[in-house]
């Protein structure tokens, strides 16, 4: 246990957060093949299979573009937070990373939580959820302001004293934790692991437009979260993946930007201007059913 | 759980694990400490020698540079620590290549500083840098302000326990706001000579 009581500097932290976001996406890459063999033996290797999954990394790539260059504002803020306004400065170690982590999960969480539940949060995230696939090629599957929500939902992270390097690293762990559970190779793993951690099970409920299904398991790393804050359903009838209107298209650009196309095709096409202010702060589900009333 | 109270539940976790963040130092130590219980009469009795000493401290504690105010600031790493783990720090900051790669030249001075010092004066934060004008790039800085400094120790050489016994000489009565060591290097890298300071509140 000493290990996790060596001070780190900054450097460490970063080298190591780099590390993993380079060494990841190599091993992500390696998985997606496994998986697109296990399709073609399975006979399931269809043409909209690979378009989607083209569409995915495509995302992939605008999103890494965008982020290049909000990247040092992100940071930035981050940065001058802690420096001008943190309440402590936590030291830099082991511990402090593991309580980071924790924290950093819980506030994916209620980030998750919240781009589920209103319209302007949903029309960046419908990009991910827009696959009627489930595979890694989904889990890189981003929406042009998927880096700006987590900014508000983690800064208050760095207010109470946790150092940005060391929340830019719980921030990776738990997204390489959730990259990893966009899988349907995996069916369900031992029991105390499914009690306690978010599974590929767990997720695919997650991804699911079945009626039991929607709206649940927003957890990254715990599900923890999801069955004491009543957000919780196990996978028991097979799931059927992607949104409400489905989005029928693997052009990239279409999908990147279908989230916000539809918003404004609601807005304008609204009725009345309650109506448009319930599509900005009502969950998607609610545009859905007056749709289809 | 409604949303409410499942915010307020977060709000707990929060504090909590921040708290085993925060205290986690204090956890550790309050273990290896703990069948020590003589250590406590020694810091007692330490005490007690340091309200002795202040007075004498008190007078022989010069002003510095009483008329110029002149301002250092300098930059490098910090960190929140146990005191006894200085030496820790300074390794890391000897090994940071990053600092010493923006180094303009062979550096004259190092500068320490103890500052936000716990109650016990077991825990602060620690700052060891080199003066800006060294470097040709620095992020954060620390800045101090000579006219508010009082002399602990005038320019020499000193072993690491004479550096600790001149802590004695600081006025605990005062509110502290940090000490200040000041290390003199030749060829860049050892240290020749040191000076000790205190900056109160
Ligand atoms: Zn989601």
């Amino acid at each position: 246990m000493e290990f996790l009581s060596q001070i780190l500097t900054p450097d460490d932290v970063w080298g190591l957060e780099a590390w993993i976001d380079d060494w990841f996406f190599v091993i992500a890459i390696a998985l997606f093949l496994i998986e697109c063999v296990r399709y073609v033996i399975k006979k399931k290797f269809t043409k909209d299979f690979f378009g989607d999954s083209v569409a995915n990394f495509v995302t992939l790539g605008l999103f890494i573009l965008i982020v290049a260059t909000v990247g040092a504002t992100y940071a930035g803020v981050f940065i001058f937070t802690y420096e001008q306004f943190s309440l402590v400065q936590l030291p830099i170690n082991g511990w402090t990373i593991l309580c980071c982590i924790i924290l950093a999960d819980l506030a994916y969480y209620w980030e998750h939580r919240f781009l589920h539940m209103n319209g302007f949060g949903w029309a960046t995230h419908t990009v991910h959820h827009s696959s009627p696939h489930f595979n890694i090629s989904v889990a890189y599957r981003h929406g042009p302001m998927d880096w700006f929500f987590p900014l508000f939902f983690h800064l208050p992270l760095a207010l109470i004293g946790f150092h940005p390097f060391v929340i830019f690293l719980a921030e990776i762990v738990v997204q390489v934790f959730q990259t990893l559970l966009h899988t349907e190779t995996v069916k369900k793993l031992p029991r105390p692991i499914e009690a306690i951690f978010n599974t590929p099970s767990h997720h695919r409920v997650h991804h699911a437009t079945n009626k039991q299904y929607l709206d649940k398991n927003y957890a990254g790393i715990f599900i923890i979260w999801d069955k004491m804050f009543g957000t919780f359903a196990e996978e028991k009838e097979p799931v059927n993946y992607g949104i409400y209107p489905k989005l029928n298209s693997v052009n990239p650009i279409k999908v990147f930007f279908s989230g916000y196309v539809k918003l404004c095709q609601r807005l304008w096409n609204a009725p009345s201007w309650g109506y448009r202010w319930n599509l900005l702060v009502k969950s998607p589900t609610w545009a859905w059913q007056q749709e289809n009333k | 759980m409604n949303l409410f109270n499942s915010i307020l539940t977060s709000i707990v976790i929060v504090v909590i694990f921040w708290a085993c963040a925060f205290f986690q130092t204090s956890i550790a130590h309050a273990i290896q400490h703990k069948e020590v219980g003589a250590s406590l009469e020694l810091s007692k009795k330490a005490n007690a020698e340091k309200v002795k000493v202040h007075k004498t401290a008190l007078d022989n504690a010069e002003l510095v540079n009483e008329s110029i105010t002149k301002i250092i600031n300098f930059s490098g790493i910090k960190q929140r620590i146990y005191l006894e783990d200085t030496p820790q720090l300074w390794q890391r900051f000897n090994s940071d290549t990053k600092i010493h790669k923006l180094l303009k030249q062979q550096p004259k001075q190092i500068f320490v500083t103890y500052s936000a010092l716990s109650k016990d004066f077991k825990q602060a934060d620690v700052a060891i840098g080199y003066n800006v004008i060294e470097l040709s790039k620095f992020d954060s800085h620390h800045t101090i302000e000579m006219h508010r400094l009082k002399r602990l120790l005038a320019k020499g050489k000193y072993s690491d326990s004479a550096l600790t016994d001149a802590w004695k000489s600081i006025d605990y009565n005062k509110a502290i706001d940090y000490v200040l060591e000041v290390h003199d290097l030749s060829n860049g890298t050892d240290i020749e000579s040191t000076q000790l300071f205190v900056a109160y509140k």
